[in-house]
C-alpha cells in the first residue's frame, strides 16, 4: 500500500517547516498545498494510506474527505493555530501548530506503523517512484498541466514534486533536470538522441 | 594599488578592464587612476563591489557616468567571451578526448555547456543591443524615453543563465562517472567556480549601479 502525507496551510512558513522536518524522517510522498481547494484529484486515490495535516480554520466543504474513506486509509489531523485539542468533524486527531517536531514525527510514525520499509533509516537523495515519473515527463518536455493530466494529479501536486527534486538534487533548470534524467537512465535514450533533448 | 591586489587578486581582470596592467611601482590607486584618466570614484566603486558584497554605492551613484559603466560591462562581456568561455571549452574538450570511448556523460554534459553558451551569448546579446543602448539613450535625451521599456523588466532576466551555470557545475560534482582526467576535471570545475563567482559580481554591478541609476532617471521624468 502507497503511503502520501498532505500539509494543507495557508502560511508558507508552516507548510515548510512540517515539510522538512518530515522529509527528513519519512520517505512518503509529502505534498503542500495552500488551500483545501488545491485538493484536486482525491477521487481517483485508491488504496492509499494517507496522512492530512489541515488547517483546522480553513475547512469548509469537507465531502471529499468523506468519498476518500471508502477506498483509502486516511487519518486527517487538525492544525489548530489556538488550543483547542478537541477533534470536531471530521477531524481524528488535532494538533497545534506550534507543537515539537518530535511530536509531530510521531504521530506520522504512529500512522504508519508496522510499515517501516517507509521509514528513512538515513536521510536519503534517492527520488521517489512518482518523482521519477514526474521527472522522466520533465525531461521528455512536457508542461506541468500535461504531466497533471497523463498521472492524474493536480497541477499543484506536479509542482510540489517539482520542487521536490530540486531540492533533492540540487539542480534547478529543466535542460539540468533533463541531463540528470539521461545520466541516471531515468529516462530511456535507446530511440532518442540524448543530446536533442537538452 | 599594491596592497589592493594583494588583498584579493581576484581583482586582476577587473583592473585590466579598466586598462590598467601590472608594474605599478609604489603609485597608490589615485595616482594610477589619473595616469590612465579614470574616474578614481568610479574605480573605487567597481572594486568594492566586486571585493564586498554589500557594498552599494548609494551617495555617488548618480555622480556616474553611464558611458564609464557601459564601457565597464562591455569589457567584462569581452571578457569572458574571448578568454573564459573558450577556456571553459577547450577544457571540456580535452575531457571528452581524454575519455575512452563512450563517455555518455561528459557528453551529455557537453550538450548541456553548449546549451548554456547560448542563453549566456543570447543574453550578453541582449544587454548590449537593448539594454545598454536604452540607458545611455536615456542620460542623454531623458525626454524621449522608449515608453515600452523599463529597466526592472531586464534585471529579472538575470537569474536563468546563473542556474544553468550552477546546475553545470553540480552535475559535474554529483553525477559524473569516475572515468576522466582529474587534472582537467579539476581545472575545468574551478574555471567555473571562478566563473560563477565573476558572474554574479557582474551582475551585481548592473544591479548596484546601472539599474539604479536608470530607474533614478526613469522616475524622474516619468513622473
Amino acid at each position: 500500500m502507497k503511503h502520501k502525507i498532505y500539509i494543507v496551510h495557508r502560511a508558507e512558513i508552516i507548510r515548510k517547516g512540517i515539510f522538512s522536518i518530515l522529509k527528513k524522517r519519512f520517505n512518503f510522498e509529502i505534498i503542500q498545498l495552500e488551500k483545501v481547494d488545491d485538493l484536486s484529484g482525491l477521487e481517483v486515490l485508491s488504496d492509499f494510506k494517507i496522512l492530512f495535516f489541515l488547517e483546522t480554520d480553513a475547512l469548509k466543504d469537507v465531502s471529499a474527505f468523506y468519498k476518500i474513506r471508502n477506498t483509502n486509509i486516511v487519518r486527517i489531523v487538525g492544525l489548530s493555530s489556538d488550543n483547542s485539542l478537541q477533534p470536531i468533524g471530521i477531524y481524528d486527531d488535532v494538533c497545534p501548530v506550534y507543537t515539537s517536531g518530535s511530536r509531530m514525527i510521531r504521530k506520522v510514525a504512529d500512522f504508519f506503523e508496522n510499515e517501516n520499509e517507509a521509514v528513512l533509516e538515513h536521510e536519503g537523495e534517492e527520488l521517489s517512484t512518482r518523482e521519477k515519473e514526474v521527472l522522466k515527463l520533465v525531461a521528455l518536455g512536457n508542461s506541468n498541466k500535461i504531466i497533471a493530466d497523463k498521472l492524474f494529479i493536480s497541477v499543484h501536486t506536479v509542482i510540489s514534486h517539482r520542487k521536490n527534486i530540486t531540492e533533492k538534487l540540487g539542480i534547478k533548470s529543466i535542460s539540468g533536470l533533463t541531463v540528470y534524467a539521461i545520466i541516471n537512465q531515468v529516462i530511456d535514450t535507446e530511440n532518442i538522441n540524448p543530446e536533442d533533448l537538452i | 594599488m599594491v596592497t589592493l591586489i594583494r588583498t584579493n587578486y581576484h581583482l586582476l581582470p577587473v583592473i585590466n578592464r579598466f586598462g590598467i596592467r601590472l608594474g605599478f611601482k609604489d603609485k597608490t590607486i589615485e595616482e594610477i587612476c589619473d595616469q590612465h584618466k579614470i574616474s578614481s570614484d568610479f574605480f573605487l566603486a567597481i572594486v568594492n563591489t566586486f571585493h564586498n558584497e554589500d557594498y552599494f554605492p548609494e551617495e555617488e551613484l548618480l555622480s556616474f557616468s553611464p558611458h564609464l559603466i557601459v564601457r565597464y560591462l562591455k569589457r567584462t562581456h569581452q571578457y569572458y567571451i574571448n578568454y573564459i568561455l573558450p577556456k571553459m571549452e577547450s577544457l571540456l574538450e580535452q575531457l571528452n578526448n581524454d575519455c575512452s570511448p563512450n563517455c555518455k556523460e561528459l557528453k551529455i554534459i557537453d550538450a548541456f555547456y553548449k546549451r548554456y553558451k547560448d542563453e549566456l551569448l543570447n543574453h550578453i546579446n541582449d544587454e548590449e543591443t537593448r539594454v545598454f543602448p536604452y540607458v545611455v539613450e536615456l542620460i542623454n535625451n531623458p525626454r524621449s524615453m522608449d515608453p515600452n521599456f523599463t529597466i526592472t523588466e531586464f534585471e529579472k532576466e538575470h537569474s536563468n543563465v546563473e542556474i544553468q551555470l550552477e546546475d553545470l557545475k553540480n552535475l559535474i560534482i554529483k553525477y559524473i562517472e569516475p572515468v576522466y582526467d582529474e587534472n582537467i576535471c579539476n581545472e575545468f570545475l574551478i574555471t567555473l567556480f571562478r566563473f560563477e563567482a565573476d558572474i554574479k559580481d557582474h551582475a551585481r554591478i548592473e544591479d548596484a549601479i546601472l539599474v539604479p541609476l536608470a530607474i533614478a532617471i526613469e522616475d524622474k521624468y516619468r513622473g
